[in-house]
């Protein structure tokens, strides 16, 4: 039998309780990972392909409607709240289901396989994944929505990225392995072991000194000058 | 015959009308401008009496309505309730206790309350009990102190119902969301027949200073205003990162 991977979003813990209870009750689910807060919930999303959410609308920081507009490959969403009256506005955002606090085990398992349907129709029609044109990073301790085409280059600092645009840059713990995955690999090329640039950023070439638009130089790897070249259209 | 008298009588009513008509019109400037000074003076009074009456009525009106909506959200109850089928699918023994609270809180605030003051033993008791229950709702690591008197020596000292509760509730809705700092710090002291109360909490930057302050908070300055009247002193500070509300009545009964 398939399995279908879940997370779980909810600020309060007795009510993420109930939710992973019922979870594991359920054969056909694998609970992945479980947030207590909504960002830590988006920046895991923005990772990791999961099937279905179950979440919690009001949350401080960022509620779960704002959660799922901010993603561009949303799970299957189930809203689990103790609202009434948030129902259309759920769907509107293109929940698949939405519960109301306290929930039967039957009306979640109803919900579930509501979500079930959803998942299995939208792998069947194979949509070629689209990869985010926008991620949001967590900066500082802020959310900070980055578009991907601005971003002139990003470097690794130890644990941490510095994301480079034009009028900014911004400190984020990730891996540029991670952003690597997520990036265009037609605009950014990774230059060397701790650098990834935007192309279009490029204003000179020398040797192997690459100058950007905005003053910054950076030294390419031997190795990669090729592809590089080429990615330029430089032969 | 019956001709005759009609005309006579025509003649006389005719006179009667033209002198009664002389009489008029040398009087009528004074008695027109009088019976009208008169008329308007009746109508200010008794329109002025009116909307007296009517702003009272609406003020009240709005404080009642204000005080009630004031009262336990039904997506508290609901998050508690929810909060206690997780207790009880775990089959927790803190269950009972969390239904006899919640049990409490919803016959205080439905059917003791309503009067205008209570025993003050039964206002702190509430407060505990609320604050427990908004406490059960978040990880127990959060920083909530709660610093509320037992409830012995308080015989005989009443307070008004549900004075501080918007502050609770504010500090539960808006607090514990900041991104460094997150406390919530509720101290009650009785002291002299005085209540003292302070309660600071963070707040996190997204939440707009106007948000904040709301119609709660108006609602409680004109109970304080109207209930203990140069008895009270409330200090609200919205500093950057908390808000801090200070609050003491002198709860002497008597002068």
């Amino acid at each position: 039998m398939d399995k279908f991977t879940c997370i779980v979003a909810d600020d309060e813990p007795l009510g993420r309780e109930v939710i992973e209870t019922f979870i594991k009750e359920i054969p056909f689910l694998t609970l992945v990972a479980s947030f207590g807060d909504s960002v830590e919930a988006l920046l895991y999303l923005q990772n990791h392909q999961v099937d279905i959410m179950f979440s919690d609308i009001q949350m401080p920081k960022i509620n779960g409607m704002e959660l799922v507009h901010a993603l561009v490959n949303p799970p299957v969403i189930i809203f689990v709240t103790a609202h009434r009256d948030f129902a259309l506005d759920s769907f509107d955002a293109g929940a698949t289901d939405y519960l109301v606090k306290p929930v039967r085990f039957d009306r979640f398992l109803k919900a579930v396989n509501r979500a079930k349907e959803r998942v299995l129709t939208s792998k069947a029609t194979t949509r070629p994944e689209t990869k985010p044109d926008r991620i949001f990073i967590k900066s500082e301790g802020r959310l900070v929505k980055i578009v991907l085409n601005e971003i002139l280059y990003i470097e690794a600092q130890g644990d941490y990225l510095k994301i480079v645009i034009p009028e900014n840059s911004y400190t984020t713990q990730a891996t540029l392995k991670s952003m690597d995955e997520i990036l265009d690999k037609q605009l950014f090329f990774r230059v060397q072991r701790s650098f990834i640039l935007n192309i279009e950023a490029v204003k000179t070439v020398s040797g192997n000194m690459i100058e950007l638009t905005n003053g910054k130089s950076i030294a390419i790897a031997l190795n990669k000058k090729e592809e590089f070249f080429k990615l330029l259209g430089i032969k | 015959m019956s001709a005759d008298q009609t005309f006579l009588q025509a003649v006389s009513l005719k006179r009667m009308i033209s002198q009664a008509f002389i009489v008029i019109s040398i009087l009528s400037p004074f008695f027109f401008v009088k019976i009208l000074f008169e008329i308007s003076k009746l109508y200010s009074k008794t329109l002025k009496i009116q909307q007296e009456k009517a702003s009272l009525e609406i003020e009240n009106i709005h404080i009642e309505k204000n005080f009630l909506k004031a009262q336990l959200n039904p997506h508290f109850l609901f998050n508690t309730l929810n909060n206690l089928y997780g207790l009880a699918i775990k089959k927790d023994p803190a269950t009972p206790d969390v239904i006899v609270n919640l049990s409490d809180i919803m016959s205080y605030t439905l059917y003791e309350s309503n009067t205008e003051k209570v025993s003050l033993q039964k206002e702190l008791e509430f407060i505990k009990n609320y604050s427990e229950l908004e406490k059960m709702r978040y990880p127990a690591d959060k920083k909530i102190v709660l610093q509320i008197p037992d409830e012995n020596n308080l015989m005989g000292l009443y307070i008004a119902p549900l004075l501080t509760f918007t502050f609770i509730e504010n500090a539960f809705k808006y607090g514990l969301s900041h991104n460094k700092e997150q406390f919530i710090y509720l101290s009650i002291k009785i002291e002299d027949n005085q209540f003292y109360f302070h309660l600071e909490n963070d707040v996190d930057d997204h939440v707009s200073k106007k948000e904040f302050g709301g119609i709660g908070i108006a609602n409680v300055q004109k109970r304080l205003q109207l209930l203990y009247p140069d008895k009270h002193e409330l200090r609200i500070e919205n500093l950057q990162h908390k808000f801090v509300v200070s609050l003491k009545i002198n709860l002497t009964t008597h002068g």
